[in-house]
């Protein structure tokens, strides 16, 4: 489409506008030809016209270029003139202080218009609007010069002499004006008399159609009356009938209230039934632990003093073990005093020591009287019983944390898993547990050291214990074995690692794992 | 015309009731004692209701020659001008006597204005088109005003429309168009009236400006009452568009002014319009803002059209209507209806 080549198709050109339109515009459509517009634009200003009083002189048209002929502004008479002085070269409505200034000097004489003009353009409000007035300068200058003393006076006689053509001429314009005017005034009043005839006949419509409507009420009035009378006794039948049926409606909410009570008290019955037995479970005796029951009390006392007095000789010094102790303080670091901490089998109180040092008030269960008499001794919330009876006793979600170091090893796997299935009851949501036990990875332990107990049942293979507390819906579950033997005779030979891990590797082993929120 | 007569070595005078021109004028008076012969030609330039003018028709031995300048309907100045709406009425009115005075050779500005001439009862065979001699030899010898052009050549979409505010121009559907054309489009835009704004259509003026204020574009639209060449020339310049939405044009000399300042023309369908413009604009039979909004955007948005479409323009003017072509149209009427 070059100008050098081929001449535009303009009607391809108008398509495709054509089209454009309608893609951007689906619902317009662009064959229609709007309103005509001059007629809408003639009510408009019809409209206005009523409604507005009646101006003699023409209204004032702003100049968007800002540029008029002096002209334009004469043709202006009295406050019209000064308005529109002011309007056009001042761009702004009079001051009252001004426009009665202005105004009076128009009046009295003593300046004519385009003195006016003069004085607002070549002001210096006027000079920094820098509207154009064609024309003005000139007379201006002339004004000016008329207002010298004697000489003024003669150039005006001059002046007036040679202007007297034009001014007899003006003089005739004026008249025209006049007449115009005349004949404005007289169409105004035409159309004010039109327009109060047009009332008038309005009203007498108004009469009329008020006339009309009265009677109109009345029919409805009467029709209304004629409706009530039929329907009035359907009305009282349908109430009757309303009646009966809210009586039934009460009846029926009565039995109801009467079986839900029932139902309430039955309930209750079977959820006491229910803790009943809960209680009779958790205090059965468990297969494969110490049957203490059947000892007595004599037996049971010797029998812990040996104990506690072998735990001296194997676990280790309370320093040695409190060291070791120390790996999970930063494990605890998310509670605080107030935190409700539990360790099963707290044996000696070496954990309990090592947490009232951190800040923390924790509290413990040990079937060892002698420990427990110890503990107690020593300031700590130590209860003396079976763990699996005292855990059962404690309500869900109550605890935040529960320990239990050394302690699986001496349960069978019912229990174990029992004893899983309880702290998980007991923990909080969120709430951590720290498993520690030795570890079988370590031959010697697996084979040996660990039957030094003569209280342990069996090592707990560590993948295990973590496919069961995985299974059992812990969370963010870490196992990290510990303990190993520093100087062990392989631990510098080249290829010997996995010997020396299974002889001199650690020998115990954590799990740590949170009830899932 | 008469330029264009006394070159060819006729000894022709202008006739007039008022001066309103520079040139040699004598009063109308005069006309009997200069035509006194049959061979003689009376050229009449009928615009209005002029008594004068038709019983001079009726009465001259001499030869006639009727040049018919659109008259606008008198339906269009109706609660606007009582005066306006009265000289048209009446010189529609005797466009009956005037096609039936039995002139030797009329003249219209447009094939438009010649069928009424037909239509009122006169001879078709003696009906001849015309354009209207004109100024554009001027406006393009002058310089613009540079005031003006500094002053309105920005990166705005400048649209232009010629000619006097009056009804009969449809500046409604613009207004309306450059609203539609800144929601749509483009919000800088704006729009030029250049022409004279008369005393008694001041109704119709401040109902423009209240349309433009109610449809918030007040400051976008521009009055400039009538301008001097300089300054026309200037605002032609300026002009990214020329639009025109008249209801009714005899002729319409503004679109060949656009045409030969190679400005692109959008217009709509009426009267003289699409004869004027043929295919060197676009000319929509439909008045829709929409579809007019959518011409800008789509020459705005390809530079190259437009371009083509404002070269089309200046061929159009050079073919048709410059003053030479004219005069030849001219010349050649007068030899075809036998007058010389």
């Amino acid at each position: 489409m070059n100008a050098a080549s081929t001449e535009l198709d303009v009607d391809q050109l108008m398509s495709a506008i054509r089209d454009a339109v309608s893609k951007k515009h689906p619902n317009l459509d662009p064959g229609t030809n709007h309103e005509p517009i001059p007629h809408v634009l003639l009510q408009h200003y019809q409209l206005k016209k009523q409604r507005e009083p009646l101006t003699l002189s023409p209204e004032f048209m702003f100049h968007g270029n800002e540029t008029y002929h002096v002209n334009d502004l004469l043709k202006y008479h009295d406050r019209d003139f000064v308005r529109n002085a002011y309007r056009a070269i001042l761009k702004r409505e009079p001051d009252e202080a001004g426009f009665l200034h202005n105004l009076g000097l128009l009046q009295s004489g003593a300046f004519n218009k385009i003195d006016i003009l003069a004085s607002l353009r070549y002001s210096d409000e006027g000079e920094a609007n820098g509207v154009t007035i064609d024309g003005l300068r000139l007379p201006a200058t002339i004004r000016t010069l008329e207002r010298i003393p004697v000489l003024g006076y003669l150039l005006q006689l001059v002046l007036a002499f040679v202007r007297l053509p034009s001014m007899i001429r003006s003089q005739r314009q004026f008249q025209g004006y006049i007449v115009a005017q005349q004949l404005a005034i007289a169409d105004y009043v035409n159309e004010i008399n039109e327009y109060v005839n047009e009332r008038q006949r309005a009203d007498e419509r108004d009469v009329q159609e008020r006339a009309d409507r009265a009677n109109l009420i009345n029919q409805v009035q009467a029709l209304e009356a004629a409706v009530n009378e039929r329907i009035t006794p359907l009305i009282h039948s349908e109430q009757q009938r309303l009646g009966d049926a809210e009586t039934l409606l009460l009846h029926v909410e009565d039995r109801v209230k009467t079986l839900s009570q029932t139902l309430v008290r039955t309930r209750q019955q079977v959820s006491e039934l229910a803790s009943d037995v809960r209680t009779a479970e958790r205090n059965l005796p468990v297969d494969g632990a110490l049957v203490r029951e059947n000892q007595t009390t004599d037996e049971l006392h010797e029998w812990d003093d040996l104990y506690a007095a072998f735990e001296e000789e194997f676990r280790g010094s309370p320093e040695e073990v409190e060291e070791r102790l120390k790996y999970y303080l930063p494990f605890v670091k998310e509670f605080n005093a107030d935190s409700r901490i539990l360790d099963l089998g707290s044996g000696r109180g070496d954990w309990l020591h090592l947490l009232r040092k951190e800040g923390f008030k924790p509290h413990a269960i040990e079937v060892n009287e002698v420990f427990a008499e110890r503990s107690r001794n020593e300031g700590f919330d130590v209860t003396h019983g079976d763990v699996m009876v005292y855990l059962g006793q404690q309500p869900d979600d109550s605890l935040d944390l529960v320990t239990a170091f050394h302690l699986i090893e001496h349960m069978n796997a019912d229990k174990l898993f029992r004893l899983l299935d309880e702290i998980k009851r007991t923990l909080k949501p969120g709430g951590k547990v720290f498993i520690e036990t030795p570890s079988p990875e370590n031959i010697v332990v697996a084979a040996c050291n660990f039957y030094a107990d003569p209280t342990h049942h069996k090592p707990v293979n560590p993948h295990t214990l973590m496919f069961i507390l995985l299974k059992k819906g812990f969370v963010e579950l870490g196992l990290q074995f510990l303990h190993p033997i520093d100087d062990g005779p392989f631990r510098e030979c080249e290829g010997s690692e996995q010997l020396n891990l299974w002889f001199y590797g650690p020998r115990d082993y954590s799990v740590i794992a949170r009830k899932a929120w | 015309m008469h330029e264009v007569l006394k070159k060819s070595g006729y000894d022709a005078r202008l006739f007039a009731n008022e001066n309103l021109t520079s040139l040699d004028v004598s009063p109308a008076g005069k006309i009997k004692d200069f035509l006194p012969s049959p061979d003689d030609i009376l050229i009449y330039h009928y615009s209005m209701g002029w008594n004068i003018g038709l019983r001079l028709l009726q009465e001259l031995k001499c030869r006639k020659v009727l040049k018919y300048h659109n008259i606008t309907p008198p339906e269009y100045f109706v609660g606007f001008s009582v005066d306006y709406e009265h000289v048209c009425r009446s010189g529609r009115q005797q466009i009956k006597d005037i096609a039936r005075a039995n002139c030797d050779l009329y003249l219209s500005d447009s094939e438009y204005n010649s069928q009424e001439l037909v239509q009122e009862g006169a001879d078709s065979s003696r009906c001849f088109v015309v354009a209207p001699f004109h100024h554009i030899d001027h406006l393009e010898t002058i310089a613009p005003d540079t005031q003006v052009f500094d002053q309105f050549v920005t990166h705005d979409i400048n649209i232009l429309m010629v000619g006097r505010v009056a009804p009969n121009k449809g500046h409604a559907s613009l207004i309306e168009t450059l609203a539609t054309y800144r929601r749509e489009y483009n919000r800088y835009a704006r729009l030029f009236f250049v022409g004279k704004e008369a005393v008694q259509l001041s109704g119709y003026s401040l109902s423009l400006r209240q349309l433009a204020a109610d449809l918030a574009i007040g400051n976008s639209v521009i009055f400039t009452g009538a301008v001097p060449d300089a300054q026309l020339k200037a605002y032609y310049q300026a002009a990214d568009f020329f639009m025109l939405t008249s209801h009714h044009e005899g002729f319409c000399v503004p679109l060949i002014e656009a045409m030969a300042l190679k400005v692109p023309i959008i217009a709509c369908e009426s009267s003289a319009i699409p004869a004027t413009v043929g295919k060197a604009g676009l000319v929509w039979k439909e008045r829709n803002p929409y579809l007019l909004a959518e011409s800008i955007n789509y020459l705005d948005q390809n530079e190259a059209v437009a371009a083509e479409l404002a070269w089309m323009g200046r061929k159009r003017y050079e073919q048709f209507y410059s003053n030479e072509r004219i005069a030849e149209t001219f010349v050649g009427a007068l030899r075809q209806g036998g007058l010389i």
